[in-house]
């Protein structure tokens, strides 16, 4: 059934999974079209035999919801995920049972994934129960100690009757290797497999992992929030940003000279054993937004430092950048007369203006991105930005209303004519320093999807 | 590779798989049995099962007895004889009726033993056909949680709750005719429904633990994942549930009797309950009121102490063996 | 003179059926005024014991065994303009009080305890997401703490100040109006830090600070800790197993391992000079995004049963370098830097760099020795 061809062993295709689509009784009144959470959009990538693939980012960006998709505990909405030339859609039962024997996961928490009423024999026998592998119990049993073995608890027999509660997190993370190994599968998806235990527990997992690799021959995709394990275990990594893919390609590139200003942020972030390092710290403000409201156009773009101002903005990038926050402050109702309270000023007066503009307008950045003697509590002095004078005319405009809060005439304010590429369009791969990108900033590139249809699916 | 047994007899593997799950048994009793309440409860159903089922080893007389008048009961009494019953408890003179007698000149202590049995199978039988329904109903409600499966069963449920008791064993007696059997069914109709909701709420939290995904990932069919993961945690729970409801049973069952819907055919202690207020010997006969009173009592204290310390050894609590 | 010195702590919680564990055992060390001290270890490693133990705040089972908490600062900081109290002062009748001042904390009663937390030193529990009261509004909490611990403070004042404090740590003013649960976690963690600072304490305790935050997050949040250091000029007792931000935040460390002190000295003499077999393990085995790294090395074995230690090094049994004494008792903190006797002197608690090593003369070799596999794996042969 293995094609030994030069094909991918796995290839994914414009997957996307929303959860939550349905509609309640009182949208319905309203007449409010449902908010689906947005995990995971437009998802393209390709896994070949023998990879080491990584996904990183932070909570919520939708790597753990890919992972499941892969092994196939839900289907995507939108796309398809292709395994060894095999639809996982089209599948009947017996290919899935295939695909069942080739495919394994690793889960996070080594407690939780194991049931805690079954002895490690009966866990790690249990798949080759429901695959009909190993006719007698001898055999599932014997097959089971060998398994046992190569994860490195020995002796097998040992730990056979114990119950997960009697292990240590690493023998339990080891014995959930051992009932992913057990069955021979062709590619494992291990999502955050050593974030629950102790680090120097942490390395002789990985290095496991490792050495199961060329033991079994196994293609592995990480998935991970942790970037120093992402770089040590992986060869090509994918960055995620609200459900998409911002960067592609090869790991130490990544990690070394990133392109896209959300992963950048990502590794300026890690903070840095050697004390005499002085580490940039990430020029990111803001949190991550909701994915069921996602941003138009870049998902990043109201937060990010590189946002790229139209033509017709005479002032300088770094002033865009919080115009555009100051923009998207007012979108998600965040500024307003609350951001007052306490301070005794009539919400009326230019001074309630000045001083809201001065708060909203300061970024909300470590230090060394700041502006000198701009804080958070006293914020930025308007006239040090160097806004475009109609720029300043609408945020004085937009603050006034907001005063009020009416945040609709607050936004009409703000025309199109400084509406940043950014925020109007979702910016596809483009290849900047041989990896694929999704940036604007990069717009000059030749566009590139990552699945290169080499394959023989048919469409 | 290990090698000293190759060879694994059916014996051994049997042995093999079963031991560990006797230990856990035995450790789980031992557990129970620091538990005063459930040994107490234990003992007092066990003190009853002896009576249920040797009630002529136990019983002082065989029903047929009557006072005066000797083990078959035949032949009549005198008009003195009469007027002194019921009869408080006499022991040889004039007769050995430790408890007393009814107003009818059966023993009370004999009709006690011999209504032991339907006391007890109610409660058994009712408890077990309670959980037998209501247990798979909510799991199955449970996995398949928020789609049409669980709503039809959750709407059923809802329709036979609304239904009122009281009414509905009368109409189920009177279609089908007044035997113990037909107040089980009519009592499980409505005891099921706890049963079920509880279940469907414990397997809704259950199967989001990551070991169900874990076998759906190893390709596990839902049956599997259900029966092998799902319910291994849930059964201490419905055993908690059981006890409860079999106690229910019997209360529900007396009640019934004293209300006038019980099996006459049968001996029982609701009916003796009914019998002494139908015959307005409440407050005249205390020797025949209170023993099926607190038989009555002392069986369902006796599920619920079994059904709490239960609710201790199953506790989750414990995750170190 | 220090803000904290522990003396010889011991801690120990009582369990059901056995002897009482040993959480933390002779535990020296010093924390300076406005500066930032971490311990740091593993699970287990009892850190969390020893941070709740300084503020009374152990479980019921918890009590400290032996041993000293000597703080200065609690009589003469509440002074006004005029050196007039402007709180109430513990009486220090009752009290063993050094001649320097210096206070036993072990030695307080409940109530003046209770002075002594929030306005001397605050808490940052862990998982302090859980921290905050989901049924009060975020802004209420801090009110309360401002209020309880400085008496006299309107509420209209209080709330102000709860305002500032918020926004000093980037939250908009009228998020004070909100409750726990429409805070995202790095807002959360922000905002408990504006509470630990709301009654201006000379010392933060902060346990796992940011642990369960997303990298970025946890860049900003390190940095509002840095800054809200800075300006409240507080000194900073933090606790994690988190090396990497440890190495960031701290200027002194303390490595623990088994309820013992391993390792102490500053950021750079801990990382650029690991002195202890247990140190050199947890940097060998921690992986990080600097460089490229062939192989990670990791510990074989498990942590200590603290119920019923051993008399040995509590490292020795997964020390691939243990011989001899180390197996006999566990080590006083030895200086690392050459004394006028050698090496193996015993430290007093002004020493900065010290190791809890028999063999720390030889710890250059030792060093070497640590990087390489074969090292850590021949523990597994020999124990």
């Amino acid at each position: 059934m293995a094609t030994d061809n030069g094909d991918p062993l796995i290839e994914v295709r414009g997957v996307s999974k929303y959860f939550d689509q349905t509609v309640g009784v009182t949208d319905r009144i309203l007449r409010r079209d449902p908010q689906p959470v947005r995990a995971v959009e437009n998802v393209s990538l390709t896994i070949d035999r023998g990879d080491i693939i990584g996904i990183a980012g932070e909570s919520g960006c939708g790597k753990t919801t890919l992972g499941n998709m892969l092994v196939k505990l839900y289907p995507p909405t939108e796309g398809e995920i292709i395994f060894d030339g095999q639809r996982l859609s089209e599948m009947s039962r017996s290919d899935e049972r295939e695909f069942r024997k080739r495919v394994q996961m690793i889960f996070q928490d080594p407690f939780e994934s194991l049931n805690p009423r079954m002895t490690v024999l009966d866990s790690v026998a249990e798949p080759l129960k429901i695959n009909d592998m190993g006719e007698t119990y001898q055999q599932r049993r014997d097959r089971a100690i060998e398994v046992l073995n190569d994860v490195g608890l020995s002796p097998a027999e040992q730990f056979l009757d114990q119950y997960p509660g009697e292990l240590s997190g690493g023998e339990r993370q080891r014995v959930a290797i051992a009932r992913a190994l057990v069955v021979d599968p062709d590619f494992i998806v291990a999502d955050e497999p050593v974030s629950m235990l102790d680090v120097s527990i942490r390395a002789s997992v990985l290095n496991l992992m490792r050495d199961l690799q060329d033991e079994y021959d196994l293609t592995y995709l990480f998935v991970s929030h942790d970037l120093a394990l992402i770089r040590y275990m992986t060869d090509e990594t994918g960055i995620m940003y609200l459900g998409d893919i911002v960067e592609y390609g090869d790991t130490t590139q990544i990690v070394e000279n990133p392109q896209h200003p959300y992963t950048e942020a990502l590794f300026d972030a890690v903070p840095v054993v050697d004390p005499q390092h002085e580490r940039r710290r990430a020029n990111v403000a803001g949190e991550i937004p909701s994915p069921r409201n996602p941003p138009s156009g870049c998902k990043f773009h109201p937060r990010c430092p590189e946002v790229i101002p139209p033509d017709s903005w005479t002032g300088d990038q770094d002033a865009y950048r919080r115009f555009v926050m100051f923009q998207s402050g007012l979108e998600e109702r965040e500024i307003g007369p609350g951001s007052l309270e306490g301070l005794e000023v009539d919400l009326e007066s230019d001074e309630a203006v000045r001083m809201i503009l001065e708060r909203e307008l300061a970024l909300d950045v470590p230090q060394e991105h700041r502006l000198d003697d701009e804080s958070p509590e006293a914020g930025v002095e308007v006239d040090r930005l160097s806004l475009p004078p109609e720029a300043t005319e609408t945020l004085r405009g937009a603050a006034r209303d907001a005063l009020q809060e009416n945040y609709e005439a607050a936004l009409d304010r703000f025309g199109e004519e400084y509406r940043s590429i950014c925020a109007s369009e979702h910016p596809g791969f483009r290849t900047a320093a041989g990896r694929q990108t999704a940036c604007h900033l990069y717009d000059g590139q030749p566009d590139e999807s990552l699945t290169t249809a080499t394959s023989s699916a048919d469409d | 590779m290990a090698t000293e047994e190759s060879e694994f007899t059916w014996f051994d593997a049997v042995k093999d798989r079963w031991s560990h799950r006797y230990e856990r048994f035995q450790r789980g009793w031992g557990r129970f049995t620091n538990h005063r309440m459930g040994t107490v409860g234990l003992l007092i159903l066990v003190f009853f099962s002896l009576w249920a089922l040797f009630p002529e080893v136990f019983a002082p007389h065989s029903p047929q007895w009557k006072a005066y008048l000797g083990p078959t009961g035949e032949g009549r009494m005198t008009l003195e004889q009469v007027e002194s019953l019921p009869h408080p408890p006499a022991f040889g003179d004039p007769f050995f009726a430790p408890l007393g007698t009814t107003d009818g000149g059966t023993g009370v202590m004999t009709l006690m033993v011999y209504g032991a049995k339907t006391a007890l199978y109610i409660g058994f039988a009712a408890g077990a056909l309670s959980s037998l329904v209501g247990v798979p109903l909510g799991l199955i409600s449970g996995f398949y949680g928020d789609t049409w499966i669980d709503e039809t069963i959750q709407r059923i449920a809802d329709v036979v709750y609304s239904l009122p008791f009281l009414p509905l064993v009368i109409v189920l007696v009177a279609v089908r005719g007044i035997t113990t059997t037909n107040i089980i069914l009519a009592i499980v109709l409505r005891s099921w429904i706890n049963n079920c909701i509880i279940i469907r709420g414990e397997t809704l939290s259950l199967k989001e633990h990551a070991y169900v995904d874990s076998a759906k990932v190893a390709g596990a069919s839902d049956t599997r994942i259900v029966f092998r993961h799902i319910l291994p945690h849930v059964l201490p729970l419905s055993f908690v549930y059981l006890a409860q409801d079999a106690a229910f049973a019997i209360l529900t069952q007396a009640s019934l009797a004293y209300l006038g819907l019980a099996d006459f055919t049968a001996y029982s202690w609701g009916l003796m309950l009914q019998n002494i207020q139908a015959r307005g010997y409440i407050f005249d006969a205390f020797w025949w009121l209170i023993p099926p009173g607190l038989a009555i009592t002392l069986v369902a204290a006796a599920f619920y102490f079994i059904g709490f310390s239960m609710e201790d050894v199953a506790n989750p609590q414990r995750t170190q063996e | 003179m220090s803000l904290l010195e522990i003396n010889d702590l011991s801690v120990r919680y009582r369990i059901q059926d056995g002897p009482d564990v040993r959480a933390v055992e002779d535990v020296n060390f010093t924390v300076e005024p406005g500066e930032t001290f971490g311990l740091v270890g593993e699970s287990g490693c009892g850190k969390t014991t020893l941070g709740k133990s300084l503020l009374a705040l152990l479980d019921d089972n918890g009590y400290v065994e032996s041993g000293e908490v000597w703080y200065d600062g609690v009589l003469p900081r509440w002074a006004d303009a005029n050196g007039e109290p402007k709180l109430e002062v513990i009486e220090s009748d009752n009290y063993p009080v050094r001649e320097d001042g210096m206070m036993d904390l072990t030695e307080l009663d409940v109530s003046d305890m209770r002075q002594v937390r929030w306005r001397e030193i605050a808490l940052i529990p862990q998982g302090s997401m859980n921290a905050l009261n989901p049924v009060y509004k975020v802004g209420d909490q801090i009110v309360e703490a401002i209020r309880i611990h400085e008496p006299g403070t309107s509420e209209k004042e209080a709330h102000n100040r709860a305002r500032d404090l918020l926004e000093r740590v980037g939250i908009e003013r009228d998020r004070a109006d909100d409750y726990a649960h429409e805070f995202s976690g790095g807002m959360k963690q922000r905002a408990v830090i504006a509470l630990a600072m709301a009654c201006d304490p000379a010392m933060v305790i902060a346990d796992e600070p940011t642990t369960a935050l997303d990298v970025i997050i946890q860049d900003r949040v390190l940095d509002a800790i840095k800054d809200m250091q800075d300006e409240f000029d507080a000194a900073m007792l933090i606790i994690s197993h988190d090396i990497s931000v440890m190495s960031e935040t701290c200027d002194r460390l303390g490595v623990m391992y088994g309820g013992r002190l391993m390792e102490t000295g500053t950021d750079e003499e801990i990382f650029l000079n690991p002195s202890n077999p247990y140190t050199l393990g947890l940097q060998n085995s921690f992986p990080t995004v600097q460089e490229e790294q062939d192989r990670l090395l990791s510990i074989p074995g498990t942590p200590p049963d603290l119920s019923q230690p051993a008399d040995q090094c509590r490292f020795a049994p997964r020390c691939p370098f243990a011989s001899g004494e180390c197996f006999n008792d566990h080590p006083p903190l030895f200086s690392v830097e050459e004394g006028e006797y050698g090496r193996q002197w015993e430290a007093d608690p002004e020493e900065s760099h010290t190791s809890a090593c028999y063999r720390v003369d030889e710890i250059e070799e030792l060093r070497n020795k640590a990087t390489q596999e074969q090292t850590w794996q021949q523990i597994t042969e020999t124990h």
